[in-house]
């Protein structure tokens, strides 16, 4: 039998730290219960990069590469905060079901305590629909790691990923079976994860350029296998141009998957992978030139 | 029942894992160590299952850790790849390092079930292991099928296959080299122990890890009770039940006393669902509540 889960109380305990020559990371809980995982370099900080991440089977993808590049950020002058947002990864506090709107919350308060310098998002997948929410009230730039360019297209994605799922285990269920799941259990086995009804009905009507407002740069990032941008990618950037947001592309030849075959049939870490290399440069080079 | 959850960067040689105790206000004898699977995924692991076992353990009074290995997470230094006879016991036990109960036990799923196995022999005060799915076989990571099929083909046939899926790139690939070579050596010892088997014991199951083996063997001579929990869908579980055919069913009846086997439906190496990971984590639980205190034996 299947015992449910207990309702426990979890409390945070003392923050954790660690030094380098370069920096000083710091692991603690804040007083929302959200694991904040600070990185400063010991030179003085010149900016604060806040992470936004994705969700789901995507967060586990990602999130080694939002490390990475965390620690590249603070050996480069900028302190770096990585957030689990309340119910996700390993916050703690209350049980959170996340929205764009929580997420965005979480980016916002941490960037409410991060001081008085300039700011800046990095933003992972979904994280870009959360950030650009945040624009609505902080204006700041934004770095967009293969954004969730269209909520729709996303949602579509993650039914074929169900019905894909279903086949390989013998079964055949549709895709509108699939959202009838949705509708009647108020959740789906996707991405390798529960992903609930509720954040599937947000998201399905956004579009990151509609959602998007303010003027401060944005950076779209792209990786595949060729560095030709995709023609949504190129859209994107258009109608960031055509509100008057300065967008550009930094398209890197890589694999999304970091740890699948990346040298042939073999596994390279992230580490030695030159796409992390361009990325952690393009990144900061163009953080360097968008934060005032 | 309060739990506080402590984050720590273990020291590692030059590097640190990042890991988070969860402490319970009231603990017994017993701590636990989670041993994640090889792989990318992080503390929280999918649906927050490490999260949530850490949790549940502690609220049954066993203060629980749960950490990245090294280049994964928040931890740093770099993983080279995951092989299930190299177990990374070094980084285990600096994650163990954090508990300060009188008995350690560990808890391993897949390559950290393998490396569990690996540390009860070398570590003091271990008062329990409990493996999840543990493969009975060695392989490195994404070399389980190729490896399995040494055994199972015969020379031609999996040279032929070999060749087949052979590329003119593939011989200026080092990485797809090195791969060659790690199948080609579990092919050459799986038909030099098939053609000498007349001169030995017969074994109906020469593709066991002897290190598997001699490991379990530990653990029965030793006494530390064992836990061997699959899920009856999946390849490790019937690759497991045929070897019971060989020398492990008679190390798993010389250490019934000590070794619990539990099958549950499903699959435990992937517990994709949550329904599963909760069945897993009941499994395990009553598992612990059944251990005995250390010194009470």
């Amino acid at each position: 039998m299947t015992k449910p889960t207990r309702r426990l109380e979890v409390a945070g305990g003392p923050a954790a730290t660690r030094e380098t020559a370069e920096l000083v990371e710091t692991a603690g809980f804040d007083d929302s219960g959200r694991l904040l995982i600070r990185t400063v370099p010991r030179s003085p900080s010149i900016g604060t990069v806040v992470f936004a991440s994705s969700l789901f089977a995507e967060l586990q993808q990602n999130y080694r590469r939002e490390v990475l590049l965390s620690r590249a950020a603070a050996a480069a002058g900028f302190t770096a905060v990585r957030v689990h947002y309340r119910g996700v990864g390993n916050s703690i506090g209350p049980p959170v079901t996340p929205t764009l709107d929580t997420m965005a919350d979480d980016i916002t308060d941490v960037i409410g305590d991060s001081g008085d310098g300039p700011v800046a998002i990095v933003a992972t997948r979904l994280g870009a629909l959360a950030a650009a929410r945040v624009r609505r009230k902080l204006d700041v730039p934004i770095a967009l790691w293969e954004p969730v360019l269209d909520g729709g297209r996303w949602v579509e994605e993650v039914v074929k990923a169900c019905v894909a799922r279903e086949v390989a285990k013998g079964g055949g269920a549709t895709a509108d079976e699939i959202r009838g799941r949705w509708a009647t259990d108020g959740a789906v086995f996707a991405l390798g994860e529960v992903v609930p009804a509720v954040f599937v009905d947000e998201v399905a009507d956004t579009s990151l350029l509609d959602m998007m407002t303010g003027s401060a740069p944005v950076l779209l990032i792209q990786m595949a296998r060729s560095d030709r941008v995709r023609p949504a990618v190129e859209r994107a950037r258009s109608g960031l141009a055509d509100r008057g947001i300065d967008a550009e592309v930094l398209s890197i030849v890589g694999h999304q998957v970091w740890w699948l075959k990346v040298g042939g049939d073999q596994f390279v870490p992230i580490e030695r992978q030159e796409a992390t290399t361009v990325l952690n440069q393009g990144v900061l080079d163009w953080l360097k030139r968008s934060i005032t | 029942m309060t739990i506080v959850d402590r984050p720590v960067f273990v020291p590692f040689g030059d590097e640190a894992l990042f890991a988070i105790a969860s402490e319970p206000d009231t603990a017994g004898p017993h701590g636990v160590v989670l041993l994640p699977a090889g792989g990318h995924t992080f503390t929280p692991q999918g649906n927050r299952w490490a999260f949530d076992f850490a949790h549940r353990l502690a609220a049954a009074g066993f203060p629980t850790v749960r950490f990245d290995w090294q280049g994964i997470g928040d931890s740093t230094g770099v993983v080279e790849t995951f092989t299930l006879h190299q177990p990374a016991t070094t980084e285990a036990e600096a994650a163990l390092s954090i508990l300060d109960t009188e008995s350690r036990v560990l808890v391993g799923q897949c390559y950290g079930a393998r490396t569990a196995m690996a540390m009860a022999d070398r570590t003091e005060g271990i008062g329990g292991v409990a493996l999840l799915a543990p493969p009975v076989r060695d392989f490195a990571r994404g070399d389980g099928t190729a490896t399995r099929q040494a055994y199972e083909l015969s020379t031609r046939d999996f040279v032929t296959q070999g060749l087949r899926r052979l590329s003119p790139s593939t011989l200026i690939d080092r990485a797809q080299l090195e791969r060659i070579g790690r199948v080609g050596r579990t092919l050459v010892r799986a038909k030099w122990r098939q053609l000498t088997a007349r001169f030995r014991a017969p074994d109906p199951t020469p593709w066991v890890s002897e290190a598997f083996l001699s490991q379990l063997e530990g653990l029965v001579r030793s006494g530390v009770p064992t836990l061997l929990l699959y899920g009856e869908e999946e390849n490790d579980y019937k690759e497991f039940d045929e070897a019971r055919a060989g020398k492990l069913g008679e190390l798993l009846e010389r250490g019934s006393s000590t070794v619990t086997i539990e099958v549950v439906p499903g699959s435990a190496h992937a517990a994709e669902t949550v329904e599963m990971q909760q069945l897993v984590v009941s499994k395990v639980e009553e598992w612990l509540v059944g251990l005995e205190a250390p010194g009470a034996a």
